[in-house]
């Protein structure tokens, strides 16, 4: 279905619009790009805009130029109405907004620049701190696009007589990228894996021809190209990107290098797995996979070989290669450029995920020294909380429903729009779950949705785990739970649909297990409730406090 | 200097988006839907990066038909 975006602005937004709209086609987006011509931010025209409450318009985008800091004197208090606007809306859109950079371009003299500057951070406080506390609003970095190429590179004072238009054609080709990619990332699952080779890729050199001494990843000379590789490397780390490594090499002689280098800024420790050896990278990428649990389309792979490229790009089509520049300086921007691991928004979640692997390590010691897996389960002391959603945790149950592939009974997709409706119809039941154990907390990590309209039966239309909680009965839990509350109100049956997604097969071997009664078409899978001998077995304490 | 005519034309086809057929040597704009206001600024655009001139501000409003266009070019050029 065809989703509009409306596109808000300051001055006119024709070029962007088509731009855009010819970038959104080529990549098979859903997206349309609507105009609502100039002038259009602020919020008489925002009540009067009737294109904005359309039924297909699920998206405003506020797109201003440097300008309105100049032609409007209190663009402060502008910025704050037009905010507050959005804050009162019964059912708001999801929301992207440009932030400000000033044009330093004529300003005279330097004082006045410098008041500009401010002026530009203080309207991009106020965005991030109404991002802070509304889920559905994003910004989108036009600081950042001016830093990297120049406000001179992205304005034209003869295009902005003659057309009224404050970004060049040219500015408007970046401009349309930074969008497309924003736009893109609204609608697409985010990479979750950057898998790395190591010889003349994290490092220059190859460590068993150049020994640990010859190989560069310095400050300095031939070795920064991999040592600002190296720096964006944690950065996606730190938004929540696990990194592993897939090299052919002697094991010890580059767990030593990684160990003991003194201008390695990653170590062992960074990586949520490492597969070094003399075997095919496809199969290692598999390895990869099944270790973290995740499905081979969430995997990046960087490499120089294009013989090893090529190798994983033909046996594993799902896994995303990247293109090596030939001169490794440029590996940065190839990163930088790949839109893969784009998300504008990053939960709690995102932010823990790379020390929850580390964690799961050591569960996985503790599983192989237990004597049953009944003694493994009680050991971890789980416990679950079951939650009716909220509005404020709808941005990472939304991001589970459209990123949980393997147990996810439906695998069914849906607008950040429609998820956030549901949360306010009553015949629907959403609930969120959070799992923890004495390891720690994996924060929310499950999601069910369960239509209760009917009187004598509840119908679960959604339920999925991520990968990580998988495997410790918590799945069991939920289900017997679920079914002693439909009992309690007097309800029969709990029906559970399934749609087969080709990933899925854990979710059906799951509801067999469980003792559920297979429809002939095999999309329903029912259980009595008022016969609770056919309890699926669960070694987890459950606190339903917080389901209303 | 002579404007390379294949060239010229395959740049006017692209920044105007043009589909074959459609391109003739007299055309101005607002003869085909292609070519309104916004195309042209896309237009004026690609042709300076393609050809390595600068127009001024009246040219860029001027020049809205590709016989001016070609004109000015080989003029410039």
């Amino acid at each position: 279905m065809t989703k509009n975006v409306v596109l808000l602005g300051d001055k006119t937004l024709g070029l962007l619009v088509r731009n855009l709209n010819s970038q959104l086609k080529q990549v098979g987006s859903d997206w349309n790009v609507v105009d609502a011509g100039y002038d259009s931010w602020l919020v008489e025209p925002l009540r009067r805009e009737s294109i904005l409450l359309e039924k297909n318009t699920v998206a405003w985008a506020f797109v201003l130029s440097p300008r309105v800091m100049e032609n409007i004197p209190d663009i402060a208090s502008r910025v704050d109405a037009t905010l507050d606007h959005l804050a009162r809306l019964e059912a708001p859109p999801t929301v992207l907004f440009s932030n400000f950079f000033p044009d330093p371009q004529g300003a005279m003299p330097i004082p006045n620049n410098l008041e500009k500057h401010s002026l530009a951070n203080e309207l991009n406080t106020r965005l991030m701190e109404f991002r802070e506390t509304h889920v559905w609003f994003h910004v989108v970095d036009h600081l950042g696009l001016a830093l990297l190429h120049g406000v001179g590179a992205l304005c034209d004072p003869r295009f902005e007589a003659v057309a009224q238009v404050y970004f060049s054609p040219e500015g408007n080709r970046l401009l349309s990228r930074l969008w497309a990619r924003s736009l893109r990332a609204l609608e697409r699952p985010q990479k979750k894996v950057c898998v790395v080779d190591l010889d003349n890729t994290l490092w220059g050199g190859i460590i068993g021809e150049d020994g640990l001494d010859g190989l560069q990843m310095a400050d300095s000379g031939s070795g920064l190209a991999y040592r600002q590789f190296q720096r964006s490397l944690l950065d996606l780390r730190r938004s929540g990107i696990l990194l592993a490594i897939c090299s052919r090499n002697n094991r010890e002689e580059a767990i030593l290098a990684l160990e003991s280098h003194p201008d390695c800024l990653l170590r062992p420790g960074d990586f949520a797995h490492i597969e070094i050896g003399w075997g095919l990278k496809s199969e290692a990428i598999i390895r990869i996979a099944e270790t973290l649990s995740l499905g081979l389309d969430s995997l990046v792979f960087v490499d120089d070989s294009p013989v090893e490229r090529e190798e994983v790009s033909h046996a594993l089509p799902s896994v995303d290669v990247l293109d090596f520049p030939t001169d490794p300086i440029k590996l940065v921007r190839t990163l930088n450029e790949y839109s893969g691991f784009d998300t504008l928004r990053q939960t709690d979640e995102d932010l823990k995920r790379a020390e929850a692997y580390l964690v799961e390590g050591q569960r996985s010691l503790i599983k192989s020294n237990s004597k049953s897996p009944e003694e493994f389960y009680r050991s971890l002391g789980l416990h679950l909380g079951i939650f009716s959603a909220r509005l404020e945790q709808a941005d990472r149950l939304h991001q589970l429903l459209m990123k949980t592939n393997q147990f996810n009974l439906t695998t069914r997709r849906m607008s950040s729009e429609v998820f956030r409706a549901l949360l306010s119809n009553p015949a629907y039941m959403v609930m969120g779950l959070r799992v923890s154990d004495r390891f720690g907390d994996s924060g929310i990590t499950g999601l069910a949705i369960v239509d209760q309209g009917r009187h004598d039966v509840w119908t679960v239309e959604d339920f999925l785990l991520s990968c990580r909680v998988l495997g410790r009965t918590v799945e069991n839990a939920f289900l017997s739970w679920l079914i002693a509350r439909a009992a309690s109100a007097g309800v029969s049956r709990v029906a559970v649909q399934y749609v087969a997604s080709g990933r899925n097969q854990v979710a059906r071997a799951f509801l067999k297990e469980a003792g559920g009664e297979e429809s002939e078409s095999g999309d329903v899978w029912t259980f009595d409730a008022l016969r609770p001998a056919g309890m699926p077995v669960h070694y987890v304490e459950i606190d339903e406090s917080k389901v209303s | 200097m002579a404007v390379d005519s294949a060239k010229f034309r395959e740049c006017v086809m692209r920044a105007l988006n043009l589909p074959k057929g459609k391109y003739r040597p007299d055309l101005k704009m607002g003869d085909v839907e292609e070519w309104d206001s916004v195309a042209h600024l896309d237009l004026m655009s690609e042709i300076e990066r393609e050809f390595g001139v600068r127009f001024d501000l009246d040219e860029i409003t001027g020049l809205t038909s590709l016989p001016e266009l070609r004109c000015r070019l080989s003029e410039i050029k």
